[in-house]
């Protein structure tokens, strides 16, 4: 109780509620006048009556510190003071205040960003109620076992999980999912989309809750029904509600939408899903019935919920008597059935030992670049710091000749630099907010990244990162700056502080490394920049204005292919018979991949892989593409006449035109591919020879930019017809949306109208993204590098003053002193920029396979994008090295000269 | 946690730290109200002189006796007329003072034995 009361006091002390300053004094005062009272009385005058009361009582400031210390708590009182001090002191030197703190903000930042997705990715749980009581379960099989794997060899075939859910007692349900991609026929394209294969039962036992609508429910088990995610609501319906009872066209199926799953509810993997369909309607849809009956096939994964009063240690001893059966089903295997808390956000993705090696690899090198950007970027804010520690010398010699303890100095210092952190941490977490905001809405993944929101978890890590930074870059300047000779430093004399400083030379290997990364970033980036730009302008081979494609389809459940032949041919007459129109047929639209087949001319003895398309006659004419050699196909044409581009032409023949009349052989499937319900069917191959009628350039129609590979045409057959699309000329796009509109009115077919120029822009799109993201980190580089060189700079004026003001005083240029104090920093940033070009040289050889397909015919050693960003990063450096060495050319001679 | 300390001319020893508090409350125990010059007067001269009360250990006592809830204090004049703040002993400090007293006596009677055993030897 004592005890308690008398904390209280001293709290209240502090705020100086007990007893004020005054008080004390006039106590005290008091005391002294007693003092001399009696002094008085024993008879001395009234003077040495004050003067031995003085002597006798002592300091009367030193008793009121004592009393003082008593009546609050002198280590709070302190630190407060500490703190304002600190603030009025960091704000005297404001510029370098502020880099310190941007530098330590881009560094608590971004290594914050990178561990909420990395936390976000691994360890998030899942949006669903009490999802603690969610469980995954993963098999484990040893013995003799006939095992088929679609997936992991940890997945359950599909009447494994049958048996379970009707086994199971300590789970109150089980359901099975396995996730596809897939592609939803919508507004004339194919737009690719993830499906989620599922059992009836996955949002109840999941109990996840509907947006809009209704989820999936036991009674939809054979239903072509569809639960959409709420990021495919709002980007293809617009949050319309009326976008329930809409249908889709997935798989040549056609799904009628039920509803909308919530916001945060993405699926039960790492990747998001978009739509969510029964599995044992979507199975035999995308032509795997058969998987439903395998029991030896794994491919899908179990997620189940635990039953009020159950654990997940009476879950795992069912689970033991469930693979005891699972044992019969196969005899001679050993199965074990393993389970665990899913409260990671994938279920499944750490289900399996391989990509829980890849998550945790993943997720190591991003703990570790974490780390070392961290580390770059405290040892330059330590850098700065250490400059502006020389800088106070006096000041804190001062100090510790007026008896403050070193230990007391330090504690000082270290408030300051605790104060830059707090500034930096917030700054941080507000940057890394930000970054992530603009991921969510730049990247495709967006509805991905909406839950990476930084949480608790988050927020301790960027405090216990700004904790860390402290004290890498606090303490070393703090402790720099106290190991001072107090005489010396008063009486000017610097000289023993111009002494090197330990890890200079480590400082600016990192300050060369930064220039290096940041110039290689920089680099990318304007090759990427270049590369988008080059893309719109490229020459396709053909002009891309007016050019539009026709795709038709028909939802499989009650056409045949001969339907969708029919809609095809019925389209290509009302196209002909429109006035201004070219059309052609091709079974590989323009930039939307390639076909690939195998061919050999007659002299060679193996095939070799080729580009491989099916078109009419009237493709070329509509591209505008003449042939070099020989004629374009006609009508009537069959297998035996072949085109090919320049570029086999030339591979094969060696000549555009020797290549007339020669024989080539390549692989012929007798049926067309049909990718139909029962498209399971193998199909009959089998080699055929053919004679080349015709050459035509070499067109870039499959990767913008990029020339074709060598290329075999072949003419189009009527059973090449249902897979087939149209290629069109026309001055106006109405003519053919009213065409399409008239050809599909009043049946279930499709039909929709794209620009091709559009898909060229879209093709662009990863390489503006990465563009940006490697500009943004290149930026960021070139931030904290000037940072880092501008400490190097003004550390190296301050400690060099004297020796500036000789050189001053003999009559030394000014470029003279600016090579002084400009020399070590202009090396860092020259073997900056040298290992940096050497990087991209290597670079260059190594990896230019891996941008080619973004670079868009740009070649990695762009001397355009080189030389704008060298020019770019000296400019910036320049800057840096060049506003601390200002300071360097206004030193006084004089001032100078007194120091020695 | 006794430390004798000598200034050179006078022989006085500074009062031992833990002792001040219970001697503050004896004296004031017997003075009743009392200003802190004449706590330290009283200490001394009990002591016969042999003590010395430094103000600097006298005050942030008294503060800490305060504190504590043993004595309170309020601003009062002298007999010879100085405004003075005067401390007076509390009930809780009452109680205080008869617990310490009781210890201080058993603390004082164990070491008069173990320092007679010694001499005995």
């Amino acid at each position: 109780m004592k005890a308690i009361r008398a904390v209280l006091l001293r709290l209240a002390g502090l705020l100086r509620l007990t007893r004020s300053d005054a008080d004390i004094n006039e106590e005290l005062q008091s005391h002294l006048m007693m003092l001399a009272d009696e002094y008085r009385r024993a008879g001395l005058s009234d003077a040495d009556a004050r003067r031995a009361a003085a002597a006798k009582f002592g300091s009367v400031a030193s008793v009121a510190q004592a009393y003082r210390e008593r009546r609050g708590v002198p280590t709070l009182e302190q630190v407060a003071g500490d703190c304002r001090y600190a603030a009025r002191s960091l704000g005297q030197t404001r510029m370098l205040s502020i880099s310190v703190i941007l530098v330590l903000a881009l560094g608590i930042g971004v290594t914050t960003t990178l561990v909420t997705l990395f936390h976000a990715v691994a360890f998030r749980a899942l949006p669903v109620p009490d999802s603690d009581r969610v469980v995954k379960l993963s098999l484990g099989l040893a013995g003799d076992f006939d095992r088929r794997v679609q997936g992991h060899v940890s997945q359950f075939s599909y009447p494994e999980l049958t048996l379970y859910q009707d086994t199971t007692r300590a789970l109150s349900g089980v359901g099975g999912f396995r996730h596809e991609v897939s592609a939803w026929f919508h507004g004339g394209s194919r737009r690719p989309i993830v499906l989620g294969l599922v059992t009836a039962n996955y949002f109840n036992v999941l109990q996840a809750r509907p947006a809009s609508g209704r989820l999936l429910t036991d009674a939809d088990r054979l239903q072509p029904a569809a639960v959409i995610s709420y990021r495919l609501w709002s980007e293809a319906f617009g949050h319309d509600p009326g976008a329930i009872g809409a249908s889709m066209l997935i798989d040549r199926m056609s799904y009628t939408v039920i509803g909308v799953a919530e916001r945060s509810f993405t699926g039960t993997e790492v990747e998001s899903v978009d739509v969510w369909v029964p599995l044992a309607v979507a199975a035999p849809a995308r032509g795997h019935a058969d998987r439903l009956g395998d029991a030896s096939l794994s491919w899908l994964q179990l997620v189940g919920r635990l039953a009020p009063g159950a654990s997940l240690k009476s879950a795992t001893v069912e689970a033991g008597v469930i693979a005891a059966r699972y044992d019969a089903m196969h005899p001679g295997q050993r199965t074990t059935v393993k389970v665990s808390h899913a409260a990671a956000l994938d279920a499944g993705l750490l289900q399996s030992g391989n990509d829980r090696t890849k998550v945790i690899g993943v997720g190591a090198v991003v703990v570790a670049l974490a780390a070392v950007l961290l580390l770059i970027c405290t040892s330059n804010a330590a850098a700065l710091l250490l400059a502006r520690a020389s800088t106070r010398q006096r000041e804190i010699a001062i100090r510790i000749a007026l008896g403050a303890g070193r230990w007391r100095v330090v504690q000082q210092l270290m408030t300051e630099s605790a104060l830059l952190a707090f500034v930096a941490a917030v700054t941080g977490l507000a940057l890394c907010t930000v970054v992530l905001r603009a991921t969510a809405h730049l990247l495709p993944l967006a509805g991905y990244f909406d839950r990476f929101v930084p949480d608790l978890t988050v927020l301790s890590f960027a405090s216990l990162a700004a904790l860390a930074a402290t004290a890498l870059f606090g303490t070393a300047p703090a402790l720099y700056a106290t190991r001072v000779d107090p005489l010396a430093a008063i009486k000017q004399d610097v000289s023993g502080l111009s002494a090197r400083i330990p890890g200079a030379r480590l400082r600016h290997s990192l300050v060369a490394g930064q220039v290096a990364v940041s110039l290689v970033l920089l680099v990318i980036a304007g090759l990427l920049a270049r590369g988008v730009e080059h893309a719109l302008r490229v020459d396709s081979g053909f002009r891309l204005t007016d050019l539009y494609a026709i795709t038709v389809d028909v939802p499989a459940g009650n056409s045949t292919a001969a339907d969708r032949s029919n809609l095809v041919r019925r389209l290509a007459l009302s196209l002909h018979s429109t006035r201004g129109v070219d059309v052609g047929l091709a079974v590989v639209q323009p930039f939307v991949g390639a076909g690939f087949n195998h061919a050999r001319a007659a002299h060679m003895t193996d095939t070799v892989q080729v580009h491989f398309n099916k078109v009419d006659p009237g493709y070329f004419p509509t591209l505008g593409v003449p042939s070099v050699a020989g004629r374009s196909f006609a009508t009537g044409d069959d297998r035996s006449h072949v085109i090919v581009n320049a570029r086999l032409a030339r591979t094969f023949w060696g000549d555009e035109r020797a290549a007339i009349g020669q024989a080539v052989t390549f692989i012929d499937e007798t049926s067309a591919p049909d990718a139909g319900p029962a498209g399971a069917r193998r199909r009959e191959i089998g080699y055929r020879t053919g004679t080349v009628v015709g050459v035509v350039p070499t067109l870039q129609s499959v990767d913008v930019g990029v020339p074709d590979g060598p290329t075999l045409y072949l003419p189009i057959l009527d059973g090449d017809l249902p897979g087939a699309s149209f290629v069109v000329r026309s001055p106006l796009r109405q003519p053919l949306d009213r065409l399409t509109g008239d050809l599909t009115r009043g049946t279930d077919a499709m039909a929709g109208t794209a620009s091709i120029a559009d898909r060229v822009v879209a093709s662009t799109q990863p390489a503006r993204f990465a563009s940006a993201v490697t500009v943004l980190l290149g930026v960021l580089t070139l931030l904290v590098a000037a940072a880092g060189v501008y400490g190097i700079v003004a550390h190296s004026v301050v400690s060099r003053t004297r020796e500036i003001g000789v050189h001053v005083a003999l009559g030394a240029p000014r470029a003279r002193v600016l090579r002084i104090v400009l020399g070590s920093s202009i090396r860092a940033i020259g073997s900056g920029v040298a290992l940096g070009i050497v990087v991209m040289l290597i670079g260059a050889f190594v990896g230019s396979e891996a941008l080619e397909p973004i670079l868009f015919g740009v070649g990695p050693l762009d001397p355009l994008a080189l030389g704008a960003v060298i020019g770019f990063l000296g400019g910036v450096m320049g800057a840096a090295s060049y506003l601390p060495a200002r300071r360097a050319l206004g030193v006084e001679p004089i001032d100078a000269l007194r120091r020695i | 946690m006794t430390q004798p300390s000598h200034d050179g001319k006078t022989d006085k020893t500074e009062v031992w730290q833990g002792t001040l508090a219970l001697m503050v409350l004896t004296t004031l125990e017997a003075l009743g109200a009392q200003h802190g010059f004449g706590i330290a007067r009283r200490i001394e001269q009990t002591s016969g002189d042999r003590l010395s009360v430094n103000p600097g250990t006298l005050y942030p006592t008294l503060l800490k006796l305060e504190q504590e809830g043993s004595i309170t204090s309020k601003w009062g004049v002298s007999e010879n007329g100085r405004r003075a703040r005067f401390y007076q002993l509390t009930r809780a400090g009452r109680k205080q003072l008869a617990e310490e007293t009781r210890q201080w006596q058993t603390t004082s009677d164990i070491v008069a034995r173990f320092l007679a055993a010694a001499r005995a030897r």
